[in-house]
C-alpha cells in the first residue's frame, strides 16, 4: 500500500510561520466575535424587563452563576405542534404593567413589535421549551445565594433585545442587596 | 519478537552498559537495537524530557489556576479591563510561543503555546461570564479545542494534540450530555491520528483516538435511531460494538506487519488492550443474568447486528491471516461464538443458559490458546494471561453456578476434559516435532 506524500511531508518553515500567525488570528477572531456578539445587543437593543425564577448551580468552566428560569422559557403551543430541537424561533412580547410577557410564537422573524430570538430545547405535545441565551447570570457565590434567598420566585431581570432578536441580560431589577 | 516501549528503554540502557564494558562495539549495539526500532541514543535526552514534562504540567496548573481566578468573578474590576487583559494575555503568550518556535527553540515555544492555549480558553470562558452568556455552553469548549487544532498541525506537538483532543473529548461528553450530537468530533480524531501515524509517536494519543472514535460511532448510532432529534440507545449497539472491536483487532494485526516500527508498536499496544477488553467482556458475558438483561427480539436491527459481526469477522480474518494462526484463529472463534450466541438469544426464548455456556467454553479456548501462544512464541505475557483467564473462569463459575450443583459440576468436568485433551494434543504435537527434527538431522 502506498501512502500519499503529503501525509508524510513536514510543512516548510514559511508555511509554519504563516499557519501559526493565522491560528493566532483565528483565536483572536473567535474571541472578538464572542465579545461583539455579547455587547451588540446592549449597544443597539431595546431594554425590557422579564419575570424569572433564580436557582444557583456552578459551572466547572465559568464559575458561579444563577440559573434563570423565565416565564417565557415554557411556551404553550397548539396540541401536537412539532418543533425541531435546536431550531430558531422568535417570541413576540407585549408589555403589561412594566413586565414583558409572551404574546405569540413565530418560526420566522416578525416584521414589527418587540420580539426575542431563541432556540427550541424541548418540544412536548402542548408546550415548547425555548432558551434565549440569557438563562445564566454570573456573580460571586455569596451574592448568587443572596439573590436566590431574597428574590425567591419573584425576580425581574433587565434584558436588552437587539433588532435581530438577540438578547443579553444585564442585571436584576433592584431588590435588596442583590442588584 | 516485539517489545513494548518500556522494555525498549531498558534494552537501550543495557546496550549502553555493554558498549561501556566493551562487550560489543557501538555499531553492533546499534545494529541489535535497530531490530527493535530503537537506538543507543533513544533515551539519552531523558533529563531534558523530564524538564519538559514538569514544565508542561506546571503550565497546565497555571492554566487551571487562571480559569479559577477568572471564575471568582471580579465584580470590582470593570468588564472592559478584565476582557482586555485576557485578550492581551492570549495575544502575548501565543506571540512569544510562535517566536520561540520559529527561532528553533521548539520545546520552549510549545510550552508558551500551551500557556497561550490555556489563556485563549480562559478568555472564552471569561467573556461568557462577564456578559452572562447562557447560550449552549459546550460551544465554548468546542471553539477552545478548535483554536488549538491548527497549532497541532503546524507544530506537530504531542502535548498540544493531547490538549486539543482532551478538550474535544470533554466537548463530546458535555455536548451529548446536553442532548446534541457532536458531529465534528472526528476532525480532532483525524488530526491526532495523522500526527501519531506520520509524525510523532504517541501510544496514548493513538489509543485515545481509537477509544474516542468508538464512543463517537456509538453515539452516532443512538442519534440515528432517534431520527437525528435525540439519542435513542438500543440493545443491538452492543453486538455492533463487538463487531467493531473485531475489525479493529484485524487492523491491529495488519499494523503489526507494517514496515514502520511505530505502526508495529501501535498494532501491538492495540492488540494487547483489545485482548484485555475481550477477556473482561467474555467474563461479564459468562453470567447467565447478563444475557437475560440483553433484551432484544428478532428484528431487522438484531439481524443486521449479527450480519455486521460476521462481515467484520471476515474482514478481520483477511487482515490477520498473514500473521499466522494465533492471529486468525481467535478471530474465527470469536466471530463464530458471537454470531451463534446473539442469533440464539435474539431468535429463541430462554436461550440465555446456552449463550452463557458457550461463553464459558469460549473463555476456556481463549485460555488454552493464550497459554500455547505464550509457550510457542516465548512470550510470558500471553502465557500468564491464559492462566489468569482459566483461573478466573473457574473461580467465577465456582461461586456463580450455571444451573444447579450438578450442572456446575458437569461444566467443570467438560472444562477438565477440554484442558486434558488440549494437553494430550500438545504432547502429541511436541513428540511429532521432535520426531521430525530427528529425521531432519539424520
Amino acid at each position: 500500500m502506498t501512502i500519499p506524500d503529503w501525509l508524510h511531508k513536514k510543512p516548510g518553515k514559511r508555511t509554519i510561520q504563516i499557519g501559526l500567525i493565522l491560528t493566532l488570528c483565528f483565536q483572536m477572531a473567535v474571541l472578538s466575535v464572542e465579545y461583539l456578539g455579547s455587547v451588540l445587543p446592549i449597544w443597539t437593543g431595546e431594554e425590557i424587563i422579564l419575570k424569572t425564577e433564580p436557582v444557583d448551580p456552578r459551572s466547572l468552566f465559568r464559575g458561579n452563576f444563577v440559573r434563570l428560569n423565565y416565564e417565557i422559557n415554557r411556551i404553550p403551543t397548539e396540541p401536537h405542534t412539532e418543533f425541531k430541537i435546536a431550531s430558531v424561533v422568535y417570541v413576540s412580547l407585549v408589555e403589561s404593567k412594566g413586565i414583558w410577557q409572551f404574546d405569540t410564537l413565530n418560526a420566522a422573524k416578525p416584521h414589527q413589535g418587540t420580539y426575542i430570538r431563541g432556540r427550541v430545547r424541548r418540544s412536548d405535545s402542548d408546550t415548547v421549551q425555548v432558551e434565549y441565551g440569557i438563562e445564566a447570570f454570573f456573580m460571586p457565590r455569596e451574592k448568587a445565594l443572596k439573590v436566590q434567598n431574597e428574590m425567591g420566585g419573584q425576580a425581574q431581570v433587565r434584558v436588552f433585545v437587539a433588532p435581530n432578536g438577540k438578547a443579553r441580560a444585564v442585571g436584576f431589577q433592584c431588590l435588596g442587596d442583590a442588584c | 519478537m516485539r517489545l513494548i516501549q518500556l522494555f525498549k528503554k531498558e534494552l537501550s540502557h543495557e546496550a549502553r552498559i555493554w558498549v561501556r564494558d566493551e562487550l560489543v562495539s557501538e555499531q553492533q549495539a546499534n545494529t541489535i537495537l535497530a531490530r527493535y526500532g530503537t537506538s543507543l541514543s533513544d533515551d539519552t535526552d531523558k533529563n531534558s524530557f523530564g524538564y519538559y514534562l514538569l514544565m508542561s504540567l506546571g503550565v497546565l496548573f497555571i492554566g487551571l489556576a487562571l480559569i479559577l481566578i477568572v471564575s471568582h468573578n471580579w465584580d470590582e474590576i470593570p468588564s472592559s479591563i478584565r476582557t482586555g487583559s485576557l485578550l492581551l494575555l492570549t495575544l502575548v503568550t501565543n506571540a512569544v510561543g510562535i517566536n520561540l518556535f520559529l527561532s528553533q527553540r521548539t520545546r520552549a515555544g510549545i510550552i508558551w503555546l500551551l500557556f497561550g492555549g490555556m489563556s485563549y480558553g480562559a478568555s472564552i470562558m471569561l467573556i461568557a461570564q462577564i456578559y452572562h452568556l447562557g447560550e449552549h455552553f459546550p460551544d465554548g469548549i468546542f471553539w477552545w479545542a478548535l483554536g488549538i487544532l491548527p497549532l497541532v498541525v503546524f507544530t506537530q506537538s504531542r502535548l498540544l494534540a493531547l490538549l486539543s483532543l482532551g478538550l474535544a473529548s470533554i466537548w463530546l461528553v458535555v455536548e451529548s450530555g446536553e442532548g446534541f450530537f457532536p458531529t465534528l468530533y472526528p476532525i480532532f480524531i483525524l488530526v491526532a491520528l495523522w500526527l501519531t501515524l506520520f509524525h510523532a509517536r504517541s501510544r496514548l494519543l493513538f489509543l485515545a483516538c481509537i477509544v474516542g472514535l468508538l464512543v463517537w460511532i456509538n453515539l452516532g448510532l443512538a442519534w440515528v435511531m432517534g431520527s437525528g432529534y435525540h439519542f435513542d440507545p438500543f440493545a443491538e449497539q452492543f453486538p455492533f460494538s463487538l463487531g467493531l472491536a473485531l475489525l479493529i483487532n484485524g487492523a491491529a494485526w495488519w499494523l503489526m506487519r507494517a514496515e514502520k516500527s511505530d505502526w508495529r508498536e501501535y498494532g501491538l499496544v492495540l492488540h494487547i488492550w483489545l485482548l484485555r477488553a475481550a477477556i473482561v467482556t467474555l467474563l461479564v458475558l459468562s453470567f447467565e443474568g447478563v444475557w437475560e438483561e440483553y433484551s432484544s427480539d428478532r428484528n431487522w436491527l438484531s439481524v443486521i447486528s449479527v450480519i455486521f459481526i460476521i462481515v467484520s469477522g471476515i474482514v478481520a480474518f483477511r487482515l490477520s491471516r498473514a500473521s499466522g494462526r494465533y492471529a486468525s484463529l481467535p478471530v474465527l472463534m470469536l466471530t463464530g461464538y458471537l454470531a451463534f450466541s446473539f442469533t440464539l438469544v435474539n431468535s429463541f426464548s430462554h436461550m440465555e443458559f446456552i449463550a452463557a455456556i458457550a461463553t464459558n467454553l469460549m473463555l476456556l479456548f481463549m485460555g488454552i490458546l493464550l497459554i500455547r501462544r505464550g509457550i510457542d512464541q516465548s512470550e510470558t505475557h500471553y502465557f500468564y494471561t491464559g492462566i489468569v483467564v482459566l483461573l478466573l473462569t473457574a473461580f467465577i463459575r465456582y461461586f456463580d453456578l450455571i444451573g444447579d450443583y450438578i450442572g456446575g459440576a458437569l461444566l467443570f468436568l467438560v472444562a477438565a476434559g477440554i484442558l486434558m485433551a488440549a494437553a494430550k494434543y500438545w504432547k502429541h504435537h511436541v513428540s511429532l516435532i521432535a520426531l521430525k527434527q530427528g529425521e531432519d538431522r539424520e
